[in-house]
């Protein structure tokens, strides 16, 4: 088995609102090292795989066809060695 | 006239649709479950609004892999008519029926409240048919994520080929959509997604009766 990380996040030029409020949050909160944040999402996929390559290819078609709105959104895949 | 409603586990407004389309038509329409793999032969095809799926994921992201998504994209290029409102709207956008997407309200906020819409002039499309380009309409809205969001070449090809059906008045955009798009069209005028609900604005215990306007401009056109 293999165990994939996707992490999606919105695209910078596309407003987020929520980043933005957080952000501030916490600035208010006295943080004032703090430039920004971000504010994304990770999805674990675990496979019944063995080929890294296969794994990694599977996952994006899965990204592209359901989990990542690719207009405003962008995402990465790994696997994840640890398991 | 023949119209059906999907109906996702989470739809909400279906019934308010079916309601509205029969008073106004005296047609009953066909409700449609989303397992169905075929839709018959209709004018027109209403995806309502709601929380189908309990907009996990992204809102309308797994309603659009729903079974009945390949017969609802059979019907429209057949030439059959949609009408997305609402999460009804956020389907079609996940389906790629209709051009951009949609986001998070700009301050975050779900917004619920009756709304004022210009009416735009559009290419000829089925759904502006009743109404004239400049018209007030009075429709509520209730949404979280009916932010309106595309690139500047988009927003002009919107412009430019007639598609933008709905705009909010500049100075009371609710959720922060470009340009303040409240309604879009496909490129052939016969797919219309909105926020706001013309289903709620009919009775004469509704705040506005609006939607009866709407309603009859499209039904004369689907009937003619």
């Amino acid at each position: 088995m293999i165990k994939v990380v996707l992490e999606i996040f919105p695209k910078e030029e596309v407003l987020d609102p929520e980043t933005k409020i957080v952000t501030k949050s916490l600035q208010d909160l006295g943080f004032d090292k703090l430039k920004e944040i971000k504010l994304g999402k990770q999805i674990l996929i675990y496979l019944n795989e063995q080929d890294k390559e296969k794994a990694l290819e599977y996952s994006k078609q899965m990204c592209e066809k359901l989990l990542v709105n690719t207009i405003i959104q962008d995402y990465k895949v790994y696997i994840d060695e640890e398991k | 006239m023949r119209a059906g409603v999907i109906v996702f586990p989470g739809s909400n407004c279906d019934r308010d649709v079916i309601i509205a389309l029969k008073t106004i038509s005296n047609f009953k329409p066909k409700i449609l479950w989303h397992k169905e793999t075929e839709i018959p032969n209709l004018d027109l095809v209403v995806v309502p609004g709601g929380f189908s799926f309990g907009d996990y994921l992204r809102c309308g992201a797994i309603a659009a892999k729903s079974p009945i998504i390949n017969s609802l994209k059979d019907h429209a290029s057949r030439g059959g008519s949609v009408l997305g409102i609402c999460n009804g709207f956020q389907i079609l956008i996940e389906t790629k029926l209709l051009p951009g997407t949609l986001i998070t309200n700009k301050n975050l906020n779900f917004v619920c409240k009756d709304i004022s819409l210009i009416t735009q002039k559009t290419r000829p499309s089925p759904f502006t048919n009743g109404l004239t380009p400049g018209d007030k309409v009075n429709f509520p809205i209730a949404h979280n994520d009916g932010n309106y969001f595309c690139d500047d070449e988009l927003t002009k090809k919107l412009h430019n080929e007639g598609q933008i059906a709905f705009k909010y008045s500049p100075n009371d955009n609710p959720n922060g959509s470009v340009d303040n798009i409240a309604g879009v069209l496909s490129e052939n005028g016969r797919i219309l997604g909105m926020m706001p609900h013309p289903e709620r604005a009919i009775e004469n215990f509704h705040s506005s009766q609006d939607g009866k306007l709407f309603f009859n401009g499209l039904i004369k056109h689907l009937l003619g």
